[in-house]
């Protein structure tokens, strides 16, 4: 990772989430740069996803059977893999979000001022 | 779902470890892409090509890190070390032949014992029959106070009462065994026939093979003649014709219609050849007092047991509040199908022999615990090297449990040899006309279940011969040890302590196991014993012949017929005598029925006298050689028209007649007010036993079959010679009187009662081999641990001796630790080996629970074992010169 880039670290666990969300969003399937890329592109740069990171949760994903991965061609024609979501990911997924909101509403409830 | 979750989580790991190459190879591509990528979208921002490059190789971070993680992450790492362990393990094995062929084999024997134990329940006990939802059918029975409330069957007028009152149940069926004489095609034949209700087929999910089973419409009076056939029969019979269906068939000399043939594995009730309709008449449904149907229900999804039982009690409580005079004290009770009783004995046999098993593996267990323990003391500084080159504690651990998970698995598979052998032995020892009434019998082998049964207990036993060892070893003295020259007893101690405590319990475990294999033993020969006592079934042939009722309506024609075929048997030259009999001596099957005494009022309903009866030829005493004690036997002048007789056990002469003379007093069989006739005593019999579980000897009542015919008859021919050779003029004095008349059950007295204690016979042989086994390995066990502790004292033992000692005193030294070992595992095992007794005492019949013989045997035997396994490593240990030992480091 860049120094000179400003860092936001992730929250931790939230990062299994937003590549399922990913995902779910882009309907086909991704590669893992193009994942990265998305998540950075969409929170105005705000949450990147580090590579160290990034392709062990992957890796993760596809153990726990929420994602799957296949081979195919780029789009420069490069052969790269890419990860689809699978309906218990879909399902892990919509938990994690519930979850999520609940701590963050939590959170807020606690930190803003009455 | 859970499970599921982690069995599939499991299975995508052990496929990506099968190609973790590939794995690796994925995972160096996709990186090389996603630099690719990096590197464009830094040449776009208005990089140089080079440094677009290294940027993205600088933002990705570690990549051998990453590698690392996700291989991790797919614990690629546990699985490899696990492997590696297995690898090593093999390894170690091998290089120690000896141990390894003899831990196998001492594990083999005891998983066998209980992978083929295991197969005889599981296919005796837990699944006899191939029905779907198998525990959800029942039998329903009648308890009778008349029959010592054993469970009976039901009679016709209150099953009708029960199937229309009942809510339990979603099918009921009725059935009684009904044995017919097949003619026709080729010889007369005696076949199994069971006269079933229509619903008996559905409620078993019984679909034909060929044709149909039973209409309801079938079952009416005059529609009934039609049978089913059973696939034995077809084949065997009529030669697997695929036309039968449709072919008339004589039974009984009334002809039937074969409207279907069942599958090969629909054989119930055995020993079943074919089935025909139950088909009563309406007064014969009527019927409220004979007991004559056996009754099977399937309940009701959701209905539990209990609560069946409790319907029929309640049904049947009321049905002898209606009808007191044949109901009174009458209830009922529902078994599962697979509890039939009369089978509890298979269950407790079975369970003993279960134990037995589990004690021998146990034992083996022991065995090779103490030899690794002994191995762990001379692998103690290989454990120290690889602990001090990092390896922890837990990774020791790993190795060494790897070690036992291999050899159990080992001894596993060579159990599965064993127990196919032990099987086939069982298989072996059964007369086949005793099997054919034993439900499971074909369903005996090793099959899937047993073996998961067998990985399991071998899995366990690596737990259990392997964990002690494991944790005694894998924490070893470093300093100690690796000291060259370091005293390879010094760090010992604890395992020497740990084996001592071992054969303690090795030794106690064998002894609870002789004990109760030697009580046993003993309560089935007392058994044997009594089932031959009274009579003498030496010389004498028997077989069965039933007269069927189409020829031999009348009374008279039965009574003929036994008359002269005694005459013609007696007359055969080297016969002795001949008579006839409904049942004989030590055949383990009787009726018992109500009686009556003159003069004596009759009792309240629910306490009636109750005897065993049958009805015998004449000279059937002096034939069956049962003495007789007063009076005289039924002669040839004992036939109808002539005054009526009877005869009696001296048991009911002492319970009935106490202080009076029997003789001459009449007595009648059944209930008390029909008008029949009475019989005078006129002799009294010893006592012959009954039933095997018997605990004394019942009652029994004769009368003379010329007087109250029967027309199932077992004949009984007392040879001079061997019985065996009469048989062919036997054969053709019956045929000369009736050549349609099928003969069956031919065999020596002896050997009906042979073939009856085939299963007593069976449990006996494999206790005693159970015994047998504990006690060897139990002995090589003492013997064991006692060389290899003198070998550990040598250079004591040398010092010792330099200074002064005695041979003797170095033996009692040796056989004194060796004694005091086996007493202190014997002082454990008598009281639990007592308390086993007294069980036992309580379940099987003929088991005394203190048998000082037993008891006191076994345990001097143990000590002789301890005091031999003691004496010979000493002697060797004296013999050594006390300058060798010293110099023994």
């Amino acid at each position: 990772m860049g120094s000179d880039a400003k860092k936001t670290e992730l929250v931790p666990g939230t990062l299994e989430m937003l590549i399922l969300k990913t995902l779910e969003r882009n309907a086909g399937p991704m590669h893992g740069y193009g994942i990265a890329h998305y998540i950075k592109r969409i929170s105005n740069d705000v949450l990147r996803v580090e590579e160290g990171s990034l392709y062990p949760a992957l890796q993760r994903l596809a153990l726990k059977g929420w994602v799957k991965s296949e081979w195919g061609p780029s789009e420069n024609n490069r052969r790269a893999r890419y990860y689809k979501l699978t309906p218990a990911g879909r399902k892990q997924l919509k938990q994690e979000v519930a979850d999520f909101e609940r701590v963050l509403e939590a959170i807020l409830r606690v930190v803003q001022p009455t | 779902m859970k499970m599921m979750d982690k069995l599939s989580q499991l299975w995508r790991r052990l496929l990506f470890y099968a190609r973790r190459d590939q794995f690796d190879r994925e995972l160096e591509e996709e990186m090389r892409f996603h630099l690719e990528m990096k590197a464009r979208e830094n040449a776009e921002a208005g990089m140089e090509p080079l440094e677009a490059r290294y940027a993205a190789v600088r933002q990705f971070g570690n990549q051998s890190l990453l590698r690392e993680v996700s291989r991790d992450m797919w614990g690629f790492r546990s699985l490899e070390t696990f492997f590696q362990d297995l690898r090593y393990g093999v390894r170690m094995l091998m290089k120690n032949p000896g141990f390894t062929l003899i831990a196998v084999i001492t594990l083999a024997l005891g998983i066998g014992a209980n992978t083929a134990i295991f197969s005889l329940t599981s296919a005796l006990v837990l699944r006899p029959f191939d029905f779907h939802d198998l525990d959800r059918l029942v039998w329903i029975y009648e308890t009778a106070p008349q029959q010592g409330d054993f469970p009976s069957g039901m009679s016709p007028a209150d099953f009708a009462d029960l199937s229309r009152q009942q809510k339990v149940f979603a099918n009921l069926a009725a059935f009684r065994g009904s044995n017919s004489n097949l003619t026709g095609v080729g010889e007369p034949e005696r076949v199994r026939n069971f006269e079933v209700t229509a619903e008996f087929f559905r409620m078993l999910g019984g679909e034909a093979a060929l044709g149909r089973t039973f209409l309801p419409e079938e079952e009416q009076a005059g529609r009934g003649q039609v049978a089913v056939l059973g696939y034995g029969l077809w084949q065997r019979r009529f030669g697997a014709d695929p036309k039968i269906v449709g072919a008339t068939i004589s039974l009984d000399e009334k002809a039937y219609t074969v409207i279907g043939v069942m599958p090969e594995r629909f054989d119930f009730p055995k020993p079943v050849e074919l089935w025909t309709p139950l088909t009563l008449s309406d007064e014969a449904w009527n019927e409220r007092r004979e007991q004559s149907l056996q009754v099977m229900a399937r309940l009701k999804a959701g209905v539990e047991l209990g609560q069946a039982n409790a319907e029929v009690e309640t049904l049947a409580a009321r049905l002898a509040e209606q009808y007191p005079q044949t109901n009174a004290g009458r209830g009922a009770t529902v078994r599962l199908l697979r509890r039939k009783p009369g089978n509890e004995y298979s269950e407790v046999f079975l369970s003993l022999l279960m134990a037995a098993a589990g004690f021998v593996l146990l034992i083996a267990c022991v065995n090779i615990a103490n030899m690794q323990l002994a191995r762990a003391t001379s692998r103690s500084r290989e454990m120290a090297v690889r602990a001090a080159i990092g390896a922890g504690r837990l990774a020791l651990m790993r190795q060494l449990l790897a070690e036992s998970l291999l050899l159990s698995l080992l001894g596993g598979v060579c159990g599965l040899l064993v127990s196919y052998w032990l099987l086939d032995f069982i298989r072996g020892s059964f007369p086949l006309d005793q099997v054919q009434y034993i439900p499971g019998w074909e369903s005996i082998r090793v099959n899937e279940r047993a073996m998961i049964f067998t990985l399991v207990i071998s899995l366990a036993s690596s737990v259990v011969f392997g964990l002690v060892p494991a944790l005694q070893s894998s924490n070893p003295n470093l300093n100690e040890a690796l000291k060259e020259g370091g005293r390879s007893d010094g760090g010992a101690a604890g395992g020497q302590r740990m084996r001592k405590a071992l054969i303690v319990a090795e030794v106690a475990l064998a002894l609870v196991l002789m004990v109760g294999a030697g009580l046993m033993v003993k309560g089935f020969a007392r058994m044997i014993e009594k089932q031959q006592q009274g009579f003498d079934p030496r010389h004498a042939l028997t077989l069965r012949a039933t007269l069927p009722p189409s020829r031999y309506a009348d009374e008279r024609q039965i009574a003929a017929f036994h008359r002269q075929a005694q005459e013609r048997l007696s007359a055969l030259p080297g016969v002795e005598s001949a008579s006839s009999t409904s049942f004989l001596p030590g055949s383990d099957a009787w009726i018992s029925t109500e009686f009556q005494i003159e003069g004596r009022p009759a009792p309240p309903p629910g306490q009636e006298r109750v005897s065993s009866y049958q009805q015998v030829g004449a000279d059937y005493f002096r034939t069956v050689r049962i003495p007789v004690i007063k009076g005289r036997e039924f002669s040839a002048d004992d036939v109808e028209g002539a005054p009526l007789v009877a005869m009696i056990s001296e048991t009911l002469a002492r319970r009935y007649f106490p202080n009076e003379d029997p003789l001459g007093r009449r007595v009648k069989v059944g209930a008390p007010e029909p008008a029949t006739p009475w019989y005078t005593i006129v002799g009294v019999a010893g006592d012959v036993p009954r039933f095997m579980i018997d605990r004394e000897m019942q009652p029994m009542l004769y009368l003379p079959n010329q007087q109250l015919s029967d027309r199932n008859a077992y004949f009984v021919v007392r040879a001079s010679g061997a019985p065996m050779a009469a048989l062919p003029a036997v054969r053709a004095q019956i045929a000369a009187l009736d050549d349609r008349l099928p003969l069956y059950e031919i065999k020596s007295h002896e050997q009906v009662i042979a073939d009856r204690m085939a299963g007593l016979r069976l449990v006996a042989a494999l206790m005693v081999m159970f015994g047998a086994l504990a006690l060897v390995l139990a002995s090589v066990g003492v013997y064991g641990v006692m060389a290899y502790a003198v070998s550990q004292r040598t250079r004591e033992i040398g010092v010792r001796v330099a200074l002064g000692a005695r041979p003797q005193d170095v033996l009692r030294l040796v056989v004194g630790q060796s004694l005091k070992l086996a007493a202190l595992g014997l002082a454990i095992g008598l009281p639990v080996a007592l308390a086993l007794g007294r069980v036992m005492a309580g379940a099987l019949y003929g088991v005394v629970a203190l048998d000082p013989l037993t008891f006191v045997g076994f345990t001097m035997l143990l000590t002789g074992v301890a005091l031999l396994a003691g004496y010979l490593p000493a002697r060797r240990a004296m013999r050594v010169d006390p300058m060798v030992a010293l110099r023994f480091e």
